[in-house]
C-alpha cells in the first residue's frame, strides 16, 4: 500500500515500553504479594525464578526497544497524563479506602497484612499504568 | 445548539493529496509530530492542539478553516 494512503504506523515509544511494562509490573506484583496471594503453600522456588527472570527480561525490553522509535509529541504526553490519572486513582481505591473503611468500622491492627496490600498496590498500579496506555492507544486520546 | 459532542472533521487526507500526494511520514516531520498522530488526525479520533491545528494549515498553505471544520451534533 502507498505510504500517502497507509492507515498504519509504526508503534509510540510510549506504546513499547507499555508493552514490555505490563508484564514486568505484573510480574513484580506477584513476587511482592507473594505471601498474601499463596498464603501458606508459598510460591515455588522455581516459580519465583522464572518469574524475576522474566521481569529482568521485560525491564531490559522496556530500556532497548524504544530506542528507534519517534520522539513523543502532544498526543503521547496527553495519553500518559491520563494514564497516570487512572494509576493514580487506581492506587487511592486499592490502598487507601480498604483501610479507611475498616478504621471506621472497627480499631486495632487490621487484620490482613497491610504492607503486602501497599506493595502489590503500588505494582498493580503500575500495571493499570501501562494497561491505560495500551487501550487509550486503541481508542482516542480526547477527553 | 445541539445536544451531543461536537466534532472536529478535517480534511487533511484531501489537502494531502492535493499537495503532490504528500505522505504521512512528510506531513508529520512538517508540523513536527509522530506518524501516528497524523493518522489519529486524519481519522478523526484526535484533536490537536491549537498550535499543531495551526501548523497544519501552514504546512498546507491554507487557512485553518480549510483543514479542520467544527460540526455540533
Amino acid at each position: 500500500m502507498d505510504e500517502a494512503t497507509e492507515g498504519s504506523a509504526p508503534w509510540s515509544r510510549l506504546q513499547k515500553q507499555a508493552v514490555f511494562g505490563l508484564p514486568m509490573s505484573l510480574g513484580f506484583a506477584v513476587l511482592m504479594s507473594r505471601d498474601a496471594i499463596f498464603g501458606d503453600t508459598g510460591l515455588p522456588r522455581w516459580a519465583g525464578l522464572a518469574i524475576a527472570a522474566a521481569c529482568v527480561a521485560a525491564l531490559l525490553g522496556m530500556i532497548v526497544a524504544p530506542r528507534l522509535s519517534e520522539a513523543p509529541d502532544e498526543r503521547d504526553r496527553l495519553i500518559m497524563l491520563k494514564a497516570t490519572r487512572w494509576a493514580f486513582v487506581f492506587l487511592l481505591m486499592t490502598a487507601l479506602l480498604p483501610g479507611v473503611l475498616r478504621d471506621m468500622v472497627a480499631s486495632g491492627p487490621p487484620p490482613w497484612d497491610a504492607q503486602g496490600l501497599a506493595r502489590g498496590s503500588a505494582m498493580l498500579a503500575l500495571a493499570v499504568y501501562f494497561g491505560s496506555i495500551l487501550l487509550l492507544y486503541r481508542s482516542q486520546a480526547q477527553d | 445548539m445541539g445536544k451531543g459532542k461536537p466534532r472536529i472533521g478535517n480534511a487533511i487526507r484531501e489537502l494531502r493529496f492535493r499537495s503532490g500526494e504528500m505522505t504521512q511520514a512528510e506531513l508529520a516531520s512538517k508540523i513536527g509530530v509522530s506518524r501516528q498522530t497524523v493518522i489519529a488526525m486524519e481519522q478523526g479520533r484526535y484533536s490537536p492542539s491549537l498550535e499543531v491545528a495551526f501548523r497544519t494549515a501552514l504546512a498546507f498553505g491554507v487557512p485553518l478553516t480549510a483543514v479542520f471544520s467544527y460540526e455540533e451534533s
